[in-house]
C-alpha cells in the first residue's frame, strides 16, 4: 500500500491537501498526518511513508531536522521529501538542497502541482 | 480537482494586486519589510481550504487579509493614531487565529477610547513576534495577553507569551540588527528616534516573554 505523510502545523493546510489528495487515498493510498517534527519522525520510523509533504516551521523540531534526520538515516532514505512551504527565499531553496530535499514547493500552490508529484513518484495516474 | 481551479484563479488576482501595489511605489525592499510574506502565502493556503468547509470563514479571512494589506501598504506618516495601528494588529490577529484555531489564544485588555499617536508598525510586529516567536513554537500553543492603558503620564503597551521565551543569551543578541528578531530592533530604534523610550522586554526561557513601551499621553 502507498503511503503519503502531510507534516503541517496548520489545520488548514492538513485539510487542503487531504482534499487535493482524496482521489489517491479513494484508490487505496493511506494518508497519514503530523502536526509538528517530533510526530512526523515517529510516523515516518514506523510506517515508511512514499511520500513525505514536509512544512518548513513546525513546533519544537523544524521540517529542516525532519529533512536531515530521514536523508541520514540508513534504508530511509529513500523516503522522498517535498519541502511545502511559504517561505520562498533562495536560502531557504538552497537549505533544502544541501539537506537533500528532493522537492521545493512554495505556498500557495497549485492542486495540479501536488497531484502530478504524486503520480510522478507513486507511478500513477490519478486525476489527469 | 476542478473545483480548486476557480479558487486558484482568485489566489492569482490577490497575488497581482499585490504586484501591482509593489510596483506602483512601493519598493520591493520595503513591500517585504511591511507584509509577512511566509503569513500571506499560508493564509492564502487557509483560505483555500477554507472556501470548501466553510465559506463564511473563508469570506472572513479574506477581509481580515485585504485589511491587513491595506494597512501594511499604504503610505503612513511617522507618528498614526492608536486607532489605526490597533485596525492593522487585529486583521493581523484574526488571520493568525483562523490559521491556528487550537494552539493561538489572546487576550485584550484594551481601552478602546484611548486617544494618542505612535509610531506606525510598532504594535502588530511585537505581537507577531509573541506568537510566532512565543507560543506557536509550543506543539499545545498558549496566550497572548494585549494590554493598552492610559496611567497618569503615558499610555502603556504591553505584549506578553506564555509561550518559548528566551535564555540571557538569546536576549542580549535581541536588539542585534542581525538576529531573526531584528522587527524588534527596528521598533526599538523607532522608538528612540522619535524621542520616546525604547522597548522593555522581560522573558523566560520556557515561561514567556513580555515586551512592553510607553507612549507620553500628551504626545
Amino acid at each position: 500500500m502507498n503511503k503519503i505523510l502531510i507534516v503541517d502545523d496548520e489545520p488548514n493546510n492538513r485539510i487542503l491537501l487531504q482534499e487535493i489528495l482524496e482521489d489517491f487515498e479513494e484508490c487505496g493510498t493511506r494518508l497519514l498526518y503530523a502536526a509538528d517534527g517530533a510526530e512526523a519522525l515517529d510516523i515516518i520510523q514506523k510506517e515508511k511513508p512514499d511520500i513525505v509533504f514536509l512544512d518548513i516551521m513546525l513546533p519544537e523540531i523544524g521540517g529542516f531536522e525532519v529533512c536531515h534526520t530521514i536523508k541520514h538515516k540508513p534504508g530511509m532514505e529513500k523516503v522522498f521529501i517535498v519541502i511545502l512551504t511559504a517561505n520562498s527565499q533562495e536560502a531557504d531553496k538552497r537549505k533544502a538542497a544541501e539537506l537533500k530535499a528532493d522537492m521545493y514547493i512554495t505556498k500557495p500552490f497549485k492542486a495540479k502541482v501536488i497531484v502530478d508529484v504524486v503520480n510522478e513518484v507513486l507511478g500513477t495516474a490519478i486525476g489527469k | 480537482m476542478k473545483r480548486f481551479n476557480m479558487l486558484e484563479k482568485i489566489i492569482n488576482m490577490i497575488n497581482g494586486w499585490i504586484y501591482k501595489k509593489v510596483n506602483r511605489g512601493n519598493t520591493k525592499n520595503s513591500f517585504e519589510n511591511r507584509v509577512s510574506q511566509h503569513l500571506l502565502f499560508n493564509s492564502l493556503n487557509s483560505v483555500i481550504s477554507l472556501c470548501r468547509k466553510d465559506p463564511d470563514a473563508a469570506a472572513d479571512l479574506v477581509g481580515e487579509i485585504s485589511t491587513y494589506l491595506q494597512r501594511s501598504l499604504e503610505d503612513k506618516a511617522v507618528l498614526i493614531p492608536l486607532a489605526e495601528e490597533l485596525e492593522h494588529a487585529i486583521s493581523y490577529i484574526n488571520i493568525q487565529k483562523a490559521r491556528f484555531p487550537d494552539r493561538l489564544k489572546i487576550e485584550q485588555d484594551i481601552d478602546v477610547n484611548l486617544q494618542c499617536l505612535l509610531p506606525a508598525f510598532t504594535l502588530q510586529p511585537i505581537i507577531d513576534n509573541a506568537i510566532r516567536h512565543g507560543v506557536l513554537k509550543r506543539n499545545n500553543g498558549g496566550t497572548v495577553s494585549i494590554s493598552i492603558k492610559k496611567l497618569p503620564d503615558f499610555v502603556r503597551f504591553s505584549v506578553k507569551d506564555d509561550g518559548e521565551g528566551m535564555d540571557a543569551g538569546q536576549q542580549a543578541l535581541l536588539f542585534k540588527s542581525c538576529h531573526s528578531r531584528n522587527s524588534l530592533y527596528k521598533i526599538n530604534n523607532v522608538l528612540k528616534k522619535v524621542g520616546f523610550k525604547g522597548l522593555h522586554v522581560e522573558s523566560r526561557r520556557t515561561v514567556g516573554t513580555l515586551i512592553a513601551f510607553e507612549i507620553p499621553v500628551d504626545n
